[in-house]
This record gives C-alpha cells, sequence and structure tokens, in this order.
C-alpha cells in the first residue's frame, strides 16, 4: 500500500466509441469513492458530454482523431474529475454539427466546473461533485 | 439497476413496431454519441397523418444525443405533417428531457394510454 488516495487515469482515442467507455470507467471509480443516486447520475452526463464535446470538436481540423483523457480523484469530500484534449483549443465553429447543449448541462450537473486552455493546444475541463452533501436539486 | 428497473450494463438496442400509421420506437440501453446513429437508423420516413412514438421507458441514460434526435424529429414532423410523441422514463432520462425543456415542444406523457386521444 504506497498510501496514496485512489486516482482513475484513463487515455482512449477520440471516437464515440470511447464516450460509453470512459463513463463507465468513471462511474465505477465514483462509486467505490462513495457516490450514489443523484450525484452518480449528475457525473454520468457531465462526463459523457465533456468527452463528446472533445471528440467532436477538438480535432475537426486534425487528419486523424487524437486522444481524450479523463482523471478523477477524490479531495476533501469531492470528486473531482478532469477530461482533456489536445486538440484546437477554444476556437470557435461555425459548422458545429451539435446543438451547443454540452456545457449547459455540464454546468447544470456539476458542483463547480473549471475551463482552461492548455498552452500548446488542447482544453482542461474539471468538473466538482460534492460527496458529502450534494444538492438533490442539480438535476431536478 | 436504476430505481425504475432498468439495467445500466443492457446492451443498446432499439424496437420498432409498426400498428396503422403509428409507429413506436422503443431505445433501451445507453443513448449516447456513439449509439445514437443506430437509433436514428431505426426511424422511418413518415407522412401526412402518421404518429411516432419514442418510448424511452427502457432506457437507462441518454445525453444530449437524444435531445438532438428529439429536436430533429420535432422539426420533421412540424414540416411533413406527422405527430410525434414522447413516453418518459421517470429517471435521469427524463431530467434531461426537462432540463433542455423538451416538453415544452414536444408531448410528452407517462402512460401510453394518454395518446389514445392523440
Amino acid at each position: 500500500m504506497s498510501g496514496e488516495p485512489p486516482e482513475l487515469s484513463e487515455t482512449l482515442p477520440a471516437v464515440a466509441e470511447s464516450v460509453p467507455r470512459l463513463r463507465r470507467a468513471v462511474t465505477g471509480f465514483a462509486a467505490e469513492a462513495g457516490a450514489s443516486g443523484m450525484v452518480l447520475e449528475s457525473l454520468r452526463l457531465a462526463v459523457t458530454e465533456a468527452v463528446t464535446n472533445a471528440i467532436v470538436h477538438a480535432y475537426v481540423d486534425h487528419d486523424s482523431p487524437g486522444t481524450v483523457s479523463v482523471i478523477a480523484a477524490v479531495d476533501d469530500g469531492a470528486l473531482r474529475i478532469t477530461v482533456s484534449d489536445r486538440g484546437r483549443g477554444m476556437l470557435p465553429r461555425i459548422d458545429s454539427p451539435g446543438l451547443g447543449l454540452g456545457m449547459p448541462l455540464i454546468a447544470q450537473a456539476a458542483d463547480a466546473v473549471d475551463v482552461h486552455e492548455e498552452t500548446g493546444g488542447g482544453v482542461r475541463l474539471t468538473m466538482s461533485f460534492n460527496l458529502r452533501a450534494r444538492a438533490e436539486a442539480a438535476l431536478s | 439497476m436504476t430505481p425504475q428497473g432498468v439495467r445500466l450494463d443492457e446492451p443498446f438496442a432499439v424496437d420498432v413496431s409498426r400498428l396503422g400509421s403509428t409507429t413506436s420506437i422503443a431505445p433501451s440501453g445507453e443513448l449516447d454519441a456513439a449509439t445514437r446513429p443506430q437509433l436514428q437508423a431505426a426511424i422511418p420516413e413518415l407522412g401526412p397523418g402518421d404518429r411516432l412514438i419514442l418510448d424511452l421507458r427502457r432506457l437507462a441514460f441518454m445525453d444530449s444525443s437524444g435531445i438532438r434526435v428529439v429536436m430533429t424529429l420535432d422539426v420533421r414532423s412540424r414540416a411533413e405533417g406527422w405527430g410525434l410523441a414522447i413516453i418518459r422514463s421517470p429517471g435521469a432520462v427524463q431530467r434531461v428531457l426537462d432540463l433542455c425543456r423538451v416538453p415544452e415542444r414536444v408531448r410528452t406523457v407517462g402512460d401510453p394510454v394518454e395518446l389514445e386521444s392523440m
């Protein structure tokens, strides 16, 4: 035993098939960490939207898809989940195929959200979910 | 299992049935970017007087990919003159529909009996 708190770290190709795989990985980790009920429902939705955003937008100007990474860890009673890519960053896109619902749903589902554009390319989105006293109103 | 008794690990599938002018489409499992094409492929061509019922009671999960399908069907139904209704699921799937205010656009019921007057 190293004494280090458990952490989930997964990197997969930025393709649609990775969406359920990463959602299930995070769901399993979160359940082990004590998340249940509404918290689990909320993070399943938020992670799915964040991973899908990376897949749809990050590598649109690349010849082949890059990767999307998810890191999850428990810190001071909160589950923090980071979804990151190494794509084009937060550039506007006039040919967006989505409805623009991803970020609003993430904001509704998570207790806190931080979006950061990486130097050198890519977006890092960090979401926090309070495991102790999560407001039941988050998705209601 | 969800509180509604839907299995989270159920593979995605789409059941399609037709009775007269009514087509019912019932996806099960998890609807996301990976499975959306499967649902879209199951939607038939419809014309004036037809109706499509999207039965979401067997869905264990849905994200905005599902909202995109519903909103596309809503636009099509209005343009092509056929009816559209949703049978809702009481859990997380319905909350996503509510957050996106879908019931304000598309008739949404809890019990198929309510559709008899549609």
